[in-house]
């Protein structure tokens, strides 16, 4: 596991646009993070390097076609949000099962021993997040997904195709869905507000 | 809704920025006297540092994307416009006409200000350019044809008016989209990149005006209500502010007053700066991205903060791109008469310390900000950055 320092690092807009004629950089430089992201995303390794290599597999068509991005960051989770979704969505429509249940078991959150936020160690505490984030439809969250990968609203509406203050509202919903959760699995102390 | 409930639930929106100014000042009423609700945003703090993972993909999967595109490469559809996400996001400029709409052959122009394609006619019939937020005046063509660069006249009038003759219109765009289609290949293979084109035949221009003042992006946070404001507008209109009072913390009391940065608007984090109990400015941040800050030393005359140059501002650019800077990362000694540059993601600030007393600072700013000239890691090659929080100083001022 590899955590990079790459997070936080918007280009302006203003900055020259990268030249997409090298995925491969693209690749070295985003691919770990964007895992991170797809596999928070689709709680499945298996899916989420599916999803990696069809989102590159779009940026080199891009790359035939000649565009160039102003910002390569966003414009990767963009693409592999849409990605991951699609496939998300194509596989509960070709198994028949509701969405959830493609997931590893969302159920799990219920089984864990509640316990205080303070007493859990980081693996664990990002397992009962990500467990509780499970609970959410995909959308909310891959919108909270991106906002902890460190896109601003601005490039989260861009990704998600709507203006920023919609962007901000729709995670406003999303954050309070996971909070809800967390407290329903007295994680968070405010689970007896 | 108990109303611990409905704090809780906004927690998370509230740390990242995302709320109303109203439900924000609501929620921050609420923390102040409810330590439960205090706990509990501790907790949610922490979640986007959680949820924030990198994981190295399988060494292989580039390998196997290359052989996937190598197979699929014959029976894939080159990737269209359409086909990414976003056109505002990812495509520098649109394939079609902005103004009829209809593809774009040999009669392409750029809008000199904003690079966006129309046909020659059309940038002339719209009198300019009518991509929102872009008052450009003047288009350009591309190198070879033979004019570069044109600007437009007050009443020049498009000869088939702004689709009062749609027929005719519908004529015109035939004859030349027939006439050009032979060429359009060849033509669309010489064009320079837009990049490109800026850089050839762009004329001089005048530098932009300064940005308009934002009042309301930063503001000076009172710790108590009743504090008289103290800041004012500059009267020359440069669009700084002076005179801004940021009292002392004092006690263990977790209030205080301080000076918040919420530019850009869209940006999650709201840092603020606070003149800690301990003497030296802190700087909270609402989440893990590092802010930094750095002492550019006192400028050898009398500079006004923005407006004309040369000015704190402009000087601070110098300096920031002259010399490596000592960089801070959660506290600095502020020193009356010395100029403070503020760096977050892609923006730099300048502040201004006008006085230091015992108990209080004597502030100026410009909004706004201006990029940096580089990118910034985490310090001392952390891989991970927690604010600090609303803690208070603890007297030490480690950097890690």
């Amino acid at each position: 596991m590899m955590k990079t320092r790459e997070r936080g690092r918007e280009k302006s807009s203003a900055g020259a646009a990268l030249d997409l004629a090298d995925a491969a950089a693209l690749y070295r430089r985003y691919a770990s993070e964007l895992f991170g992201f797809l596999i928070g995303l689709t709680r499945d390794r298996s899916r989420a390097e599916d999803a990696l290599q069809e989102t590159f597999i779009k940026v080199l068509r891009a790359e035939e076609s000649g565009a160039a991005v102003d910002e390569p960051r966003a414009w990767l989770y963009a693409i592999a949000r849409r990605v991951a979704i699609d496939l998300y969505r194509r596989e509960a429509r070709h198994v028949g099962e509701p969405l959830d249940e493609l997931l590893d078991s969302s159920a799990a959150l219920a089984a864990i021993v509640p316990q205080s936020w303070q007493g859990l160690e980081t693996a664990e505490r990002r397992r009962v997040v990500q467990d509780a984030l499970a609970e959410l439809d995909v959308e909310p969250r891959a919108l909270l997904l991106l906002y902890a990968h460190g896109l601003s609203f601005r490039r989260i509406g861009e990704a998600i195709g709507c203006s920023h203050p919609t962007a901000k509202k729709r995670f406003t919903e999303a954050a309070a869905a996971l909070t809800r959760v967390l407290m329903r699995g007295r994680i968070f102390s405010g689970g007896e507000l | 809704m108990n109303p611990c409930q409905s704090v809780a639930e906004s927690l998370l929106a509230y740390r990242a920025g995302a709320l109303e100014e109203e439900a924000h000042e609501h929620i921050r009423g609420h923390l102040a006297s409810c330590p439960r609700c205090r706990e509990l945003e501790a907790q949610v703090a922490e979640l986007p540092a959680v949820l924030n993972e990198s994981i190295d993909p399988p060494p292989e999967l580039w390998s196997q994307i290359m052989k996937s595109q190598a197979a699929n490469k014959d029976n894939a559809k080159p990737m269209t416009p359409a086909l990414i996400p976003n056109p505002n996001l990812a495509v520098r400029v649109r394939q079609d006409c902005v103004y009829c709409r209809g593809s774009l052959f040999a009669a392409r122009v750029h809008c000199a200000d904003c690079l966006a394609r129309y046909h020659e006619s059309c940038f002339i019939a719209n009198k300019g350019c009518g991509v929102l937020g872009c008052a450009g005046r003047e288009f350009l063509k591309p190198q070879g044809l033979e004019e570069t660069s044109r600007r437009m006249s007050p009443g020049h009038h498009h000869p088939l008016g702004r689709a009062r003759k749609p027929l005719l219109a519908l004529a015109a765009l035939t004859t030349v989209v027939g006439a050009s289609f032979l060429a359009a290949n060849k033509y669309v293979d010489s064009l320079p990149k837009p990049e490109e084109a800026i850089g050839e035949v762009l004329e001089p221009k005048a530098p932009p005006p300064p940005p308009p003042p934002l009042p309301a992006q930063a503001e000076s946070r009172p710790a108590r209500p009743e504090e008289p404001e103290k800041t004012e507008r500059s009267s020359a209109g440069a669009g700084f502010y002076r005179g801004v009072t940021l009292e002392r913390r004092s006690g263990e009391a977790l209030a205080a007053s301080s000076l918040r940065f919420a530019f850009p608007k869209s940006e999650p984090a709201r840092p603020d700066l606070i003149f800690e109990s301990c003497g030296q400015l802190h700087l909270n941040v609402d989440d893990t991205f590092p802010w930094r800050v750095a002492d550019l030393g006192a400028p050898d005359q009398d500079l006004p903060m923005g407006g004309a140059e040369p000015s704190i501002e402009s000087w601070a650019r110098e300096r920031l791109a002259g010399e490596a800077r000592a960089w801070r990362y959660r506290s600095i000694e502020p020193r009356a008469g010395h100029a403070y540059a503020l760096q977050y993601r892609g923006s730099t600030q300048v502040f201004y310390v006008i006085e230091k007393e015992e108990r209080a600072l004597t502030l100026s700013w410009r909004p706004g900000g201006f990029s940096p000239a580089e990118d910034f890691e985490f310090p001392n090659g952390e891989e991970e950055w927690r604010s600090p929080g609303l803690e208070l100083c603890d007297g030490l001022h480690s950097e890690k």
